[in-house]
C-alpha cells in the first residue's frame, strides 16, 4: 500500500517536474509564433516618426519610402500607428514610435487583428502653448458611448425610431454626395479597417438618404427655418431638421455646423442653435453625434474663431453627455488640415470612399469619413452588438 | 355709415384702395353707379400711376419679401414681415448671409385664404450659389397679412 502510495506521489511529482521543465519551451514556442505573428509593413511615402499618436507629439525621425516597420499596436480611429522600425536609427539602431497609418502599405492588415492602445493620449498638451488650443486638442478624437445614450436609443425603439436609421445634419460638408452616401451604394474599399463592416452593413442602408436638414450654405440657425425647407417634402411650417427627424424616424443624427456658422453667426447664436439641436434630437430619443469642425490654421482671421466655436461645441457635448468627434484635432495632421482654399469645404480625391490607400491621411472628407463611421461603430458596439446576440 | 368687414375680394387692393369704394361715393355724391364708377377708375388709374398697386397686393408683399431674403436684407424683411414674426427676421437674415442666393422663376398668386390670412402660393425656387456648387429650394404657399394698411408676408401655408 505504501509503496503504491509512494509510486502514486512519484508519478505525480514527476510530472509536475516535467511539466516545469516543459513549460519554459511551450512559452518560448508562443512567444515564437507571437513573433511569426507580427506584421511587418513597408511605408510607401516618407512620413514623420512621433512620439505618440498626433501631431504635437515630438518627432523622432522619419522614415523613407519602402523603410519596413513592425506593427505594435494603434490608436483608437486606427489612424495611428505604434511601430518599430527595425535598424532605422542611428548606428543602425531599431527605431519605435507612432506614425500615419496612410503612409504604410496595408494591404494584408486587418485592424481588428491589431491590438488598440486605449491609454494614450491623443494630443501631448504639454507641447500646446495655447490655452484654447490645448483645450481642443484635450478632447479625444473617438467618442465613448455612455450609459445615458443607451437609455436614449433604448426609449427611441419603443417609440418607433428605426433602430438601423443616422440622420445627416450640417452643411454641405455633410449634404455632398462623398459623406457617407458611397458606402450605401457600394462603392466603398475599407482597406485595413475590415472591423467596421458589422456597423456598416447595419447602418449603411441610411447613408443614401438625401437629407433635409443637410443643405450647401447651411447653418445652426437655418435648420430651424421652414423657409429653408423642401416644400416638396416638408410640411407647412416644418423646419428642415423637423422634416428629416419626421421622415426617417432616425436613431442617430451626426451633426457637423461651424465653417458657415462662423462667417454669419455670432458665438452666442452658434451656442443657442447647437443646444437647440441636440435638444431636439434628445427629445425625439435621438442620439446626437456632434462633431468639431476643421479650419485652416493659416487663416489668421478665421482660425482663432474656429477654436471658439469648437470649444462651444465641445462644452455643449460635456454638458450634455452626448458623443462628440473630435474631428478638428484629428485633422491636423492633413495637408492644408483637410480643408480647400476657400476654408469651407473639406478636400476630396474621387467618389469613392476608400481606406486602402491612405486617403484619410491626406483628405478631409476621407477623414470625416472614417471619423463617422468610427463613432457609429462605436455606437454600435457599445448598444446594438449585444442586443443581437 | 358704419364701416363693414372688408371683403375677401376686397384684399386685392391696398389701405387706400380698400375704401375706394366708399371714397368713391362720397366723391361722386350719392349712390349714382355710373358717377361712382367714373370715380372708381380715375383713382383706380391714379393709384396705378403712382405705384401703389404692388404694395395693395399680398402676392408682390410676398415677391418683395423673398426678395429680401435672398438678399439677406433684415430691414427690408422687417417691413415686410408681420408683427408675430418679426423677432425671427434676424436669425433668417443670418440663416441666408453666408450664402449667394437668387430667385428663379419667381411668381406669386393669391390662393385662398386661412382664417385671416391670405395665402400667396409661389412658383419658383431659391437658388443657393456656394462657390462651385448649387441647390434649389422649391417655394410653397406662404400666408400674408394685412397690417396698419400693408401687406405682410407671415409664415408658411
Amino acid at each position: 500500500m505504501l509503496t503504491k502510495t509512494f509510486r502514486a506521489i512519484s508519478s505525480l511529482l514527476a510530472a509536475a517536474l516535467l511539466l516545469g521543465t516543459a513549460m519554459p519551451a511551450f512559452s518560448a514556442l508562443a512567444q515564437q509564433e507571437d513573433a511569426d505573428a507580427s506584421i511587418t509593413v513597408p511605408v510607401f511615402e516618407r512620413t514623420a516618426l512621433r512620439t505618440g499618436p498626433g501631431d504635437t507629439y515630438a518627432q523622432i525621425d522619419s522614415l523613407p519610402a519602402g523603410a519596413s516597420v513592425t506593427l505594435l499596436e494603434r490608436n483608437r480611429a486606427g489612424t495611428w500607428l505604434h511601430v518599430i522600425a527595425p535598424g532605422a536609427g542611428e548606428g543602425g539602431a531599431d527605431l519605435n514610435g507612432w506614425l500615419l497609418s496612410g503612409y504604410l502599405t496595408l494591404e494584408n492588415v486587418r485592424f481588428s487583428q491589431v491590438p488598440v492602445n486605449d491609454s494614450i493620449a491623443d494630443a501631448d498638451l504639454s507641447a500646446v502653448s495655447s490655452p484654447d488650443l490645448a483645450s481642443l486638442y484635450a478632447v479625444p478624437v473617438v467618442p465613448t458611448i455612455n450609459s445615458a445614450m443607451r437609455e436614449v436609443f433604448a426609449r427611441g425603439l419603443e417609440a418607433g425610431n428605426n433602430p438601423n436609421v443616422i440622420a445627416k445634419i450640417g452643411d454641405c460638408n455633410t449634404a455632398t454626395g462623398l459623406f457617407l452616401a458611397p458606402i450605401a451604394s457600394g462603392a466603398y474599399d475599407l482597406g485595413p479597417y475590415d472591423h467596421f463592416q458589422d456597423s456598416i452593413d447595419f447602418f449603411a442602408e441610411s447613408f443614401a438618404n438625401n437629407s433635409e436638414a443637410a443643405r450647401i450654405g447651411f447653418n445652426a440657425i437655418a435648420v430651424f427655418d421652414p423657409l429653408w425647407a423642401n416644400r416638396d417634402r416638408c410640411l407647412a411650417n416644418e423646419s428642415p431638421l423637423s422634416c428629416e427627424f419626421r421622415r426617417i424616424n432616425p436613431s442617430v443624427a451626426v451633426i457637423m455646423f461651424g465653417q458657415n456658422d462662423m462667417r454669419v453667426l455670432n458665438s452666442e447664436q452658434y451656442d443657442q442653435y447647437i443646444r437647440q439641436i441636440v435638444d431636439t434630437a434628445l427629445m425625439q430619443n435621438i442620439i446626437p453625434v456632434l462633431t468639431t469642425f476643421t479650419s485652416d490654421q493659416a487663416d489668421e482671421e478665421l482660425f482663432p474663431r474656429s477654436l471658439r466655436y469648437n470649444l462651444i461645441m465641445v462644452a455643449i457635448a460635456r454638458e450634455y453627455g452626448v458623443p462628440l468627434i473630435n474631428f478638428w484635432s484629428a485633422a491636423r495632421i492633413l495637408p492644408r488640415y483637410g480643408i480647400g482654399e476657400d476654408n469651407a469645404h473639406l478636400t476630396a480625391s474621387g467618389t469613392r470612399v476608400n481606406f486602402a490607400t491612405g486617403h484619410e491621411a491626406r483628405y478631409g472628407a476621407s477623414l470625416h469619413n472614417l471619423l463617422v463611421l468610427q463613432a457609429l461603430d462605436e455606437i454600435y458596439n457599445a448598444i446594438i452588438a449585444d442586443a443581437r446576440g | 355709415m358704419p364701416s363693414s368687414p372688408m371683403r375677401a375680394d376686397e384684399h386685392l387692393f391696398c389701405g387706400i384702395c380698400a375704401n375706394a369704394v366708399q371714397f368713391a361715393r362720397d366723391v361722386a355724391g350719392g349712390e349714382n353707379p355710373v358717377k361712382v364708377l367714373f370715380v372708381l377708375l380715375a383713382a383706380s388709374l391714379a393709384l396705378i400711376l403712382t405705384g401703389c398697386a404692388g404694395e395693395g397686393d399680398p402676392a408682390k408683399a410676398v415677391e418683395s419679401y423673398l426678395q429680401a431674403v435672398v438678399q439677406s436684407d433684415a430691414d427690408a424683411m422687417r417691413g415686410l414681415t408681420c408683427a408675430a414674426l418679426e423677432a425671427q427676421v434676424q436669425d433668417r437674415a443670418s440663416s441666408f448671409a453666408a450664402v449667394d442666393a437668387s430667385l428663379d422663376g419667381l411668381s406669386c398668386a393669391r390662393s385662398g385664404a386661412d382664417g385671416s390670412y391670405t395665402l400667396v402660393t409661389c412658383q419658383g425656387a431659391i437658388v443657393i450659389d456656394y462657390g462651385a456648387e448649387n441647390s434649389r429650394i422649391p417655394l410653397g404657399t406662404y400666408r400674408a397679412i394685412r397690417e396698419d394698411g400693408d401687406w405682410k408676408m407671415c409664415g408658411e401655408g
